[in-house]
Formats: C-alpha cells, sequence, structure tokens
C-alpha cells in the first residue's frame, strides 16, 4: 500500500474497526470471497505501535468476536483438522507473509492460524470494500467453498454451467 | 418502446407474483369470519410493501449491495447475526408452507395425498433453482400467477352490491362472536401476508442479480408503484369472494383447497382449472423466491460468492444451503404439520420480525454513501416513520395476541 | 455490536420461538366447569357445521358440473379427515358433571351422523357419482341444522 495521507511506519493510516471489519472481501477479478470477521493486530517493535497484520475471515472467527471464544476456537480446531497446510500455496504471496515477525495473541495464537488468516500484504485497495489482490482459489479462507465445490456442486449435472 | 414493453411485462409479473400461500390462506379466512371488516388491513400492508420494497430496490439498484450484506456492514455482526437467524427461520416456515402448497395444488388435479407429492415439488422448486436463469424464473412464473385474475372474474360474477361492499369496508367493527383480540391476531396475519418481508430480500437480491443500475429505477418504481395495489386488488377480491360465498354458510377456512371452492362454484370447471394453476404458480413462484432468499440471506451475511447469475460451481456454498432447506422443508411439511397452520404462523411472525430487516432499510435509504443522490425524499421519509411506528406496534403486540387467543382460535 | 443489546434480541428472538411453539398444540384444552365444558363443545359444533356446509357446497358445485373429480375427492377426504379430527378432538376432553356427559352424549351423535354422511359423499365422488352428488348429500342438510340448533342453544 502506498502511504499516502498521515504515514506511519509507511502504512496507512485508517480507522480499521470502521474500515475493515464487516466490510466484504473480492478478489482481482471482483469475486466474493468472504467478510472482513476479525483483524489480527501484531505489536511492531520498530515503532512501537500496533498495526493491522492480518485480515480474519470464517465463521470462527465471527463466533470469537462476538466472546462465543470457546465454539469460535471449535471451529477453527475442525478447520484446521479439514485442511491442514493448505494456507497459502506458493505465489500467492506466500513470500511476503514474513510469520516469524508476527507477534501473535498470546496463548491461542496457534488457532488463529492459516485457513481464517488472509495477510495484509495481500490486500491491494481498500474502498467500501476490501479487494485482495489474488485469486480467490488461492486463499485459504475459501477451503470450505472449495471443498462444497469439490465435493457437491462438482458431482450434480449442470453444476459447471450457467442456468440456461 | 421496448422500455414500456419491460415496463408492461414487469407490472404483470409483479401482479401474478404478489400473490403466495400467506395472501391466499389470510384473505380467504378472514373474508369467511370477518367478511370485509378487516379490507382496510390489506390497504395498510399494501402501501407498506410499496414503501419497504421500493427503498430496498433502489439500496441495491445504487449500492449494487443486497439487504444482508449491508444489514451487518452498517449495524455490526452481532444484530446481523439475530437479523439472520430470526429472518431464516421465518423464511423457512414460510418456504415450508409455499412447497406444501405447490404439493396440495398438484393433489388437487391428481387426486393423491398431498404428502406423496412433497418430495416432487421440493425436487421442482430445487430443478428450477439449479438450472433456470433468473429472469426467465421470475418471468414464467408472475405471468403464469396471473391466472390468479380468475378471482376478480369470480367476484364480478357473483355481482356484490358495490355500494354496500364500500360501505362495511369502510366502516369496520369487530363482529358479532369475536373479541378485538381475535379481530386484531388476524389483523396481523393480514398485515404479515401483505408485507411479508422475503419479497425484501429477494427484490433487493434479485436487483443484484439483475444487475439493476440507476436507469432501473424508473422500471422499478413502476412495478412496485402499480403492480403491488394492483396485486392487491387481487388480495382483497379474494376476501370479497370469501364473503359473499363462505360467511353467509358459515364456512370457515382451513384447508387450501376451500380457497378453490366459490369459484368452482360460480365460474364452473375452466375457471376451476384457472385457478389451480394459479395457485400452482403462485406457491411454486414464492417456493422459488424463499427458497432462494434462505441462500441471499445467509450468503449475503457471511460474504459468501452467491446468485443465480453464477455457475452453481462458482457459488456452492449458497447452492448447499439452498439445498439443505429444501430438504428440511420437505421434511418439516412431511411430518404431518398442519400446512395451513404453518402459513398462519409465518405470515404472524413475519409481521413481528418486520422491525429487523424494515429499521437497517429505512437507515441505508438514507445515507449517501450507498444510494448517492437518491436517499428518501421528505415525504417518502414521513411515510416510512409512520411505518416504522406501525411495525414496532405490531411486533410489540403479536405475541401477546397469540397467546390471548390460542393463535386465533 | 456490545453483548448488552445482542443478549435482550436473542432473548427476544427465543421467546417468540418458543411461543411459536407452544401455540402449535390444539386450541382445546381442558375443562373444569360445565360452562367450559359447554363453550367448547359449541366451538366443536361450529367447526363440524363449517365442515357440512364445505361439504354440502362441494356438491352443489358438483351436481352443477363445475368441478372435476380429482379436486372434489381431495376437498372431501380433506374435509371428512377434519370433521372426525375435531370429533375426536372433542371426545377427549373430560366431561366435569352429569349435566356436561348429556351435552356430550347429544353432541356425540351429531357428530357421529355428519362424519358417516360425508363418508358416504366421499364415496360418490370416488365412484364417480358427481352429477347426483346433491341427493348423496341430502342427510347433510338435516345435520346442518342440528349443529346450529345445537350451537344457538348452547352459545351465552
Amino acid at each position: 500500500m502506498a502511504g499516502d495521507e498521515a504515514s506511519v511506519g509507511g502504512g496507512r493510516v485508517l480507522y480499521a474497526g470502521l474500515s475493515l471489519l464487516d466490510r466484504q472481501m473480492v478478489d482481482r477479478n471482483d469475486k466474493a470471497c468472504g467478510k472482513v470477521d476479525d483483524l489480527e493486530l501484531s505489536y511492531s517493535g520498530d515503532t512501537g505501535t500496533l498495526y493491522v497484520s492480518a485480515l480474519l475471515a470464517g465463521p470462527g472467527m465471527l463466533a470469537y468476536r462476538l466472546r462465543r471464544r470457546r465454539w469460535g476456537l471449535w471451529w477453527q480446531r475442525v478447520n484446521r483438522a479439514m485442511w491442514p497446510g493448505r494456507g497459502l500455496e506458493a505465489g500467492a504471496g506466500a513470500g511476503e507473509v514474513a510469520a516469524g515477525e508476527v507477534a501473535r495473541r498470546d496463548g491461542e495464537a496457534d488457532l488463529l492460524d492459516d485457513p481464517a488468516r488472509v495477510p495484509m500484504s495481500l490486500v491491494a485497495g481498500i474502498d467500501n470494500h476490501v479487494t485482495l489482490g489474488t485469486d480467490r482459489d488461492r486463499l485459504a479462507t475459501m477451503s470450505l467453498e472449495r471443498w462444497a465445490r469439490e465435493h457437491i456442486t462438482s458431482h450434480v449435472p449442470g453444476g459447471a454451467h450457467e442456468a440456461e | 418502446m421496448k422500455r414500456v414493453a419491460e415496463i408492461f411485462l414487469g407490472i404483470l409479473t409483479a401482479i401474478g407474483g404478489f400473490v403466495d400461500i400467506g395472501d391466499l390462506v389470510a384473505n380467504a379466512e378472514t373474508g369467511a369470519r370477518f367478511r370485509m371488516n378487516l379490507a382496510w388491513v390489506v390497504v395498510v400492508g399494501v402501501v407498506g410493501i410499496i414503501l419497504y420494497a421500493e427503498m430496498s430496490g433502489r439500496v441495491a439498484a445504487m449500492s449494487k449491495r443486497a439487504v444482508f450484506d449491508l444489514v451487518r456492514e452498517r449495524l455490526g455482526p452481532g444484530f446481523g447475526l439475530v437479523n439472520l437467524v430470526a429472518a431464516f427461520f421465518i423464511n423457512f416456515l414460510t418456504m415450508t408452507a409455499e412447497i406444501a402448497g405447490v404439493a396440495i395444488a398438484i393433489s388437487l388435479v391428481v387426486s393423491v395425498n398431498y404428502i406423496f407429492l412433497l418430495p416432487v415439488s421440493g425436487f421442482l422448486v430445487w430443478l428450477v433453482i439449479w438450472r433456470m436463469p433468473f429472469g426467465a424464473m421470475e418471468k414464467v412464473f408472475g405471468l403464469l400467477g396471473l391466472a390468479l385474475l380468475v378471482f376478480v372474474v369470480t367476484v364480478w360474477k357473483l355481482g356484490p352490491d358495490w355500494n354496500s361492499v364500500f360501505h362495511a369496508a369502510s366502516h369496520p367493527h369487530v363482529p358479532k362472536g369475536e373479541t378485538p383480540f381475535t379481530y386484531a391476531y388476524y389483523g396481523i396475519a393480514l398485515f404479515g401476508a401483505a408485507m411479508t418481508p422475503y419479497e425484501v430480500f429477494f427484490f433487493s437480491s434479485g436487483a443484484v442479480e439483475e444487475k439493476w443500475t440507476e436507469k432501473d429505477l424508473m422500471v422499478e418504481r413502476a412495478n412496485v408503484l402499480i403492480g403491488f395495489p394492483l396485486g392487491g386488488l387481487l388480495s382483497l377480491s379474494i376476501m370479497l369472494a370469501a364473503t359473499m360465498v363462505f360467511a353467509p354458510r358459515q364456512i370457515s377456512v382451513d384447508q387450501l383447497s376451500q380457497v378453490a371452492l366459490p369459484t368452482a362454484f360460480i365460474m364452473g370447471k375452466l375457471g376451476l382449472a384457472l385457478l389451480l394453476l394459479g395457485i400452482f404458480a403462485a406457491t411454486f413462484g414464492a417456493a422459488l423466491e424463499t427458497a432462494l432468499s434462505s441462500g441471499y440471506t445467509v450468503a449475503q451475511h457471511f460474504g459468501w460468492p452467491w446468485g443465480k447469475h453464477l455457475r452453481p460451481n462458482e457459488s456452492s456454498r449458497f447452492h448447499v444451503v439452498i439445498a439443505m432447506a429444501i430438504l428440511a422443508g420437505v421434511l418439516f411439511a412431511a411430518s404431518g404439520v398442519d400446512p395451513v397452520k404453518v402459513t398462519e404462523y409465518s405470515i404472524v411472525l413475519s409481521a413481528a420480525a418486520l422491525p429487523l430487516t424494515y429499521f437497517p432499510i429505512l437507515v441505508i435509504a438514507n445515507d449517501p454513501d450507498y444510494v448517492g443522490e437518491h436517499v428518501n425524499g421528505r415525504f417518502t421519509n414521513f411515510l416510512a416513520f409512520i411505518y416504522l411506528v406501525i411495525l414496532v406496534l405490531v411486533a410489540v403486540a403479536t405475541i401477546p395476541l397469540m397467546i390471548i387467543t390460542k393463535a386465533g382460535a | 455490536m456490545r453483548r448488552a443489546v445482542v443478549v435482550p434480541m436473542l432473548g427476544w428472538a427465543l421467546t417468540w420461538s418458543l411461543a411459536a411453539g407452544a401455540c402449535v398444540s390444539h386450541p382445546v384444552g381442558p375443562a373444569r366447569s360445565f360452562s367450559k365444558y359447554e363453550g367448547k363443545a359449541v366451538t366443536t359444533a361450529e367447526s363440524a357445521l363449517s365442515a357440512v356446509e364445505t361439504v354440502r357446497l362441494a356438491a352443489d358445485t358438483a351436481a352443477k358440473d363445475h368441478a372435476f373429480g380429482p379436486y372434489l375427492s381431495e376437498l372431501v377426504s380433506e374435509i371428512e379427515g377434519s370433521a372426525s379430527g375435531v370429533q375426536g378432538t372433542f371426545e377427549s376432553i373430560q366431561p366435569p358433571d352429569d349435566q356436561a356427559d348429556q351435552l356430550r352424549d347429544e353432541l356425540d351423535q351429531i357428530l357421529s351422523d355428519v362424519v358417516d354422511h360425508i363418508s358416504a359423499v366421499r364415496v360418490a365422488v370416488r365412484r364417480g357419482h358427481l352429477l347426483d352428488l346433491d341427493q348423496v348429500a341430502q342427510d347433510l342438510q338435516d345435520d346442518s341444522k342440528h349443529l346450529s340448533d345445537f350451537a344457538e342453544e348452547h352459545q351465552k
């Protein structure tokens, strides 16, 4: 992101709660790919400030944010068990995720991982929706959609065609 | 010229699509029990749905976003989720009633108990959603629904004394043998039938599916402003037919098949055939709309890809939700619940839940960030505020009335 | 949105789901006194009267050759089902005293006639005797009178 307006540590200053939370995410082809259900905040040692390091998406994240924490964590555990290591596939900006630098929420950190995370480095634009600079088929957060397609809709005749 | 044809077709579709199982049941029931004493509620309901549908169509055309998408963004995930649960549940009841209505309409032609036809009805609904394009789907069932206009012909052939009809409708009172509570309860049922919220989820999602823009606003207004009042007249003719045929014979309506009896009695076989076709089309069209709405509401809340304009493989979760809702609806209907009772509950609860979706639409229709220069005018806001008060009063009164009247018994 | 708002709203949603569930049961409950019982008897008679009049109207329609067999057959058998349902529900109400026993016998007799006569119409429809269905339904005219007399006599 180019640093217009006031710059802190090279990023744009936005009211994250207002401009990001609950916004629709679309991929670079303008296709819907979930809502911003929660934000991952990280602490930057350089500037001494908190910054948004990832957008979090999925019913588990939403439940967690709405203080149904146990339910949210359970959902994430199931999610991770179903799609282990199907986070970012090579090329989808994987190199940009500097995993080691990100200070996660203590305790539950590992449960908030891959299938619910869209790193900020993938964000291409913030408007009244959030545009991601990748194809939605490469997003870890779309695992369930892909699962439904592979296991259900693609087996039904007509699933691959437009209605006619 | 093309635009005129488009507007005309849209109006016809709006009339044919206005009536669903809720309107059929509520208008016939209240006509039989209260004669024309609740006719004014239909008028209030039609004005309400005009306001509400026009606002949500405008919001969808200007922002390219449907209701549930905006509800969450504008009013937060907590409110959005409560709204989603309530809307999904009520929409499910309505969908169950419509699917049962389709099965009953078929059963009246093939003489097989409707329970056995429920799977057929559910499958057909699913198939049309899976395969038929949105525009064609809406037009086919809307236009076939016009067959219900035989109700108007029935009333005309019954030849009421119009002066006394107008007098009765404009001087409403609680009839003998009824209490103010049952009167109010059935009033709410009629109101909920006219203002069904699923029409609004569907209307706004449809506007997005058909990629409406500012240019389509005129067509949209014409559909709503002309089509809905004519649809309301159709509802009133159902009520009047019941008033003239059922009330003097002390018949109360508790089966959908009874609704066709006045027309058969007066008009004969052709009239009956048209009416059964109309009931089939109206309930089938509404089953499609409610089944789609179950997918729309969930997908829009969670930001999933949705819509019939996408291939099913591109909106898999949306289609899975719809298919599961249809299956659950068929099972629920087959469990032996009385379809007419399910219809009654769905319209009464719809009325109670209306503020949940009406309020956000009203807020967004006043927000230039979403609708640009097309924010509500002063007159619209004045009316919309009056309706907000009415809706809140209805919502508060519904459950106590349901308990006091034992659901209208 | 705050929890303070969400929780009451969830509660509200839950309350009316429960209320809806509670209302699904049949409106005829227990009767603790004769006048309660009498009231329920009148409601029952009115429901039965509606069934009788529906079938009579259907029979007249059939006699005018104004309706198809499948439609009439479904309509009449549905009405037959609801009439016997009404009778069953009434019989299941415990009569509170002797006076109520008498009332029960009186109405039950009429209801049995009603169900029999509606069944006869249903049989005739299934056999395709549509044009003289009004003849078959003749008996229902008396039933109708009995029911409305009963309702009128016991109405408060």
